[in-house]
């Protein structure tokens, strides 16, 4: 399992994750302009809710890195340890943001956020693995354009919000489910050999 | 290789549609605001193309760099230098972004309709500069990136360095980025020719350093710190060009009018509005010398839109869906100082601004009721007031605010209604 | 007998298939598998191997199922197989590569320790086992690849094209090795290289247009394309491939 955490770039997600953390932390509140679109007008996006990209790519890098073939010719079931890592990451971080809550203002959103961007490279990977980040990316760019602000909270664009209600959880939570369901189940081969 | 599939190939295809989507959205309703020129609709479209393509354009420069990294073009014989290997792949994200510049450029040519003119070709070509300067980037970060760190890294990295300094107070920063915030210029001004130096000295330093790093496959460490150190050389190069400037890029512009002479007065319009030169001319000459004769300043030679020193010429506007109370009000005005003295908060003089504007407009010509919308009516009875004074009396009235309003130590006289 | 198709069929599409109507069983000992580019050959060996899982029919070894939960695991701790492009991890030892291996195919920590000596030193590898793994030249490289299939002890081997890329000398080296680990397991080896074909597997397996062309004894070969021609054995089995894939008269 030691090789498996190393192949697998264990550490360099924990560090991101720690890095993200601080950054989230420390730099939260600060916002990004952003042309918004449905107001015509700059709007701000707290850090904290973009920061959390970085983290998933490097987790979900971690995730697909290793030998894809024969990860899935194996034995053990490498897609359940996938999987785990995944949830592990993700319920760490939903664990400190919520003991943190008090102190770090966005700590919650930001885990939220993490866990919707993994779940939804996730889920792209089965599209195609290499661009599976720019998903999420892509996505909060459009939010952040398209969104309505900080605080409304509609089930689309809960990656700028930060609302603490259970909508704005529905949509992570879902590519969440559905990217742990995509690397667990099916091989971690990008594609069959010609 | 087929041009077909040397195109399906290429990540910029699939980018395409992005861009385009992403263009649209950027570009949105800001055409509504657009300046009668075609200065300000090129900033605009190059400003929208850079926000659109240049985060997705480093992203699939990413994605190629990683996919020539992947195809170990590093390792090969070498039958082609890097610089066309490279180019190759670049070509067909180039070709986007020209086309997606196009694009913008051809959405606000709709709004531009009936303006003369062309599109500023510098602000297109430093704008281009800065996309191929970010691909380039990509390509770099490519070579020693998965894709999967390497493609949001550059899409959300370069989106914020596009979009970060708006939010700083540190105006210069926004002034390098190349993103202009889809504004410059009103008519009257130009685009700062040292922001398009720095902008562009930056990205062909950001470029060269991109495509040092990509090409080399081992260095020094002395090579890597030149390649880091060539874009911190152009910033500091670039900083001086940029170090002073407000918020926006803009400048007086000095060029481009367009001017007639009738009765001994020449009256300049920006070329813009030249179709405005006749109607311009027909309101302003008979405004100008009812203002000269009750004021006591000496009538100009030239009544112009461009600058003006207020002695031989006067200044005024002639924009379009003006009507003939707006030139008189902007040629009223244009007589008065444009910035108070600084003379602390306790300085009275501005008391004198508005009803010295009614009473220039009134006299020019200017409609009551559209002064008292400008002016408010307290200003229009002051000005009214000034008015039932004999011409004398008005000259020295005129006199002593307009002194007023340059000096620290004469206060306003007269400038509250009865 | 080793890994039998039943029925199978694959394609990497809906609606195109690479392979069809596979209904054969691979031979006993050592198989080359022969096809041209695009034949199918990789394909079949992933079908083989589990990475795959046919659209229609079934692979079966030793009654086991590796499309059926309960009988996957049993399966692939039998079967080993070599990609065709083998990494090298980065940040691992050769021998930590190869341990790897054998840790996903179920084998303790210790065991598949162990037992990666055994498997670099078949492969005449070991004093390079505690070197970086990403130093290996190409042929190294394939060698450590094999070292991954041998390190769990399976029961068949599927090799995909070990050769390819490698220069004469580093082939015939590597021949041999295949042909000591065919001593252990069955084994089947897809392959462009036809020369010295014999001493070195015992069959033949032609995949020819999405199906097979031939499955049988290595002599067979020759006298299933239109019998023997002149020169030596190599010569007749390399001339029968060719006129089975492309129907030369």
């Amino acid at each position: 399992m030691r090789t498996w955490l190393q192949v697998h770039h264990v550490a360099w997600s924990a560090l991101s994750l720690a890095m993200t953390a601080g950054v989230v932390a420390v730099a939260g509140d600060v916002l990004v302009p952003v042309p918004n679109l449905s107001q015509g007008d700059l709007d701000g996006v707290p850090l904290a809710l973009i920061a959390p990209l970085a983290a998933s790519a490097v987790l979900v890098r971690g995730v697909y890195a290793g030998p894809a073939d024969l990860e899935a010719v194996a034995v053990r079931p490498t897609g359940a340890y996938r999987a785990g890592l995944v949830a592990a990451a993700c319920a760490a971080t939903l664990l400190a943001g919520l003991l943190l809550t008090a102190t770090v203002p966005y700590g919650t959103a930001a885990a939220r956020n993490l866990a919707g961007f993994t779940g939804l490279a996730l889920v792209a990977s089965r599209w195609r693995r290499d661009a599976a980040t720019g998903v999420p990316t892509a996505y909060m760019i459009a939010a952040m354009l398209l969104g309505g602000g900080s605080g409304t909270g509609s089930p689309w664009d809960w990656a700028i919000t930060d609302s603490p209600g259970l909508s704005s959880w529905a949509a992570p939570a879902t590519a969440l489910a559905l990217g742990l369901l995509t690397c667990s189940v099916f091989p971690g081969r990008e594609r069959a050999p010609s | 290789m087929p041009l077909r599939r040397w195109l399906r190939s290429s990540a910029a295809m699939t980018a395409l549609p992005l861009m385009a989507a992403y263009m649209f959205f950027v570009l949105g309703d800001s055409t509504n605001f657009l300046e009668d020129n075609w200065l300000s609709a090129t900033v605009l479209a190059a400003s929208a193309g850079v926000m659109a393509m240049g985060p997705v354009c480093a992203a699939a420069g990413a994605w190629e760099g990683a996919r020539l990294s992947r195809g170990r073009v590093e390792g090969a014989a070498p039958v082609r230098p890097p610089a066309v290997i490279l180019a190759w792949s670049l070509l067909p994200i180039l070709g986007t972004a020209v086309s997606g510049l196009l694009g913008a450029l051809s959405l606000v040519a709709v709004a531009m309709a009936d303006v003369p003119g062309l599109p500023a070709p510098s602000v297109l070509a430093v704008a281009l500069l800065v996309i191929v300067a970010w691909t380039l980037v990509g390509f770099a970060a490519g070579r020693f990136l998965p894709p999967l760190l390497g493609v949001p890294l550059l899409l959300a990295g370069t989106w914020l360095w596009l979009a970060y300094p708006a939010a700083l107070e540190t105006f210069w920063v926004r002034h390098l980025t190349g993103n202009n915030l889809g504004f410059c210029c009103e008519t009257g001004t130009t685009f700062h020719r040292g922001a398009l130096t720095a902008q562009a000295i930056l990205a062909v330093a950001v470029a060269g350093a991109a495509f040092l790093a990509w090409a080399r496959h081992r260095g020094t460490r002395r090579a890597w710190a030149g390649i880091a150190g060539l874009p911190l050389a152009a910033a500091v190069v670039a900083f001086p060009l940029v170090r002073d400037m407000g918020p926006e890029a803009q400048v007086p512009r000095t060029d481009g009018l367009v001017c007639s002479r009738w009765d001994g007065v020449e009256v300049c319009v920006w070329r813009e509005r030249e179709k405005r030169l006749g109607f311009a001319a027909g309101i302003a000459l008979p405004a100008v010398r009812r203002l000269s004769a009750a004021t006591g300043l000496p009538a100009p030679g030239r009544v112009t839109e461009g600058p003006a020193d207020g002695r031989t010429s006067w200044r005024f506007a002639v924009p379009p869906g003006a009507g003939g109370d707006d030139v008189l009000f902007g040629l009223a005005t244009g007589l008065l100082p444009a910035a108070p003295p600084s003379c602390g908060p306790d300085w009275s003089g501005a008391d004198a601004y508005a009803p010295m504007s009614a009473w220039l407009a009134l006299t020019a010509g200017a409609g009551r009721d559209s002064v008292a919308r400008r002016t408010g009516p307290a200003s229009l009875g002051a000005a009214g007031r000034a008015l039932a004074l004999p011409p004398a009396g008005q000259a020295r009235w005129f006199g002593h605010n307009l002194a007023a309003l340059r000096r620290c130590d004469i206060p306003p006289r007269e400038v509250t209604p009865l | 007998m080793p890994i039998s198709f039943q029925g199978c069929e694959f394609g990497h599409r809906r609606g195109s298939f690479v392979l069809t109507g596979l209904d054969f069983s691979l031979p006993e000992g050592r198989t080359v598998l022969l096809g041209p580019n695009g034949s199918g050959k990789s394909t079949l060996l992933g079908l083989a191997a589990s990475l795959l899982r046919p659209r229609t029919g079934r692979v079966l070894y030793r009654g086991l199922d590796p499309a059926r939960r309960r009988d996957r695991a049993r399966y692939r701790s039998l079967v080993g197989w070599m990609p065709q492009e083998i990494r090298p991890l980065p940040g691992l030892t050769v021998r930590e590569q190869v341990g790897y291996a054998g840790w996903l195919k179920g084998l303790s920590r210790r065991e598949a320790w162990r037992r990666s000596l055994e498997a670099l030193e078949v492969v005449e590898l070991g004093t390079l086992a505690d070197g970086p793994c990403a130093e290996l030249s190409g042929g190294q490289l394939r060698r450590v690849g094999l070292a991954q299939t041998l390190v769990h002890d399976a029961e068949v081997i599927l090799l995909d094209e070990p050769t390819a890329g490698l220069d004469p000398d580093q082939r015939e080296r590597f021949r041999e090795i295949v042909s000591r680990a065919g001593e252990r397991a069955h084994l089947v080896v897809a392959t462009h290289d036809i020369t010295d074909l014999t001493g070195t597997y015992d069959s033949a397996v032609v995949l020819d247009t999405g199906g097979v062309g031939y499955a049988g004894p290595l002599a067979g070969l020759v006298t299933s394309a239109g019998g023997a021609v002149r020169g030596s054995f190599s010569d007749q089995v390399g001339r029968a491939y060719r006129r089975l894939v492309t129907r030369e008269v």
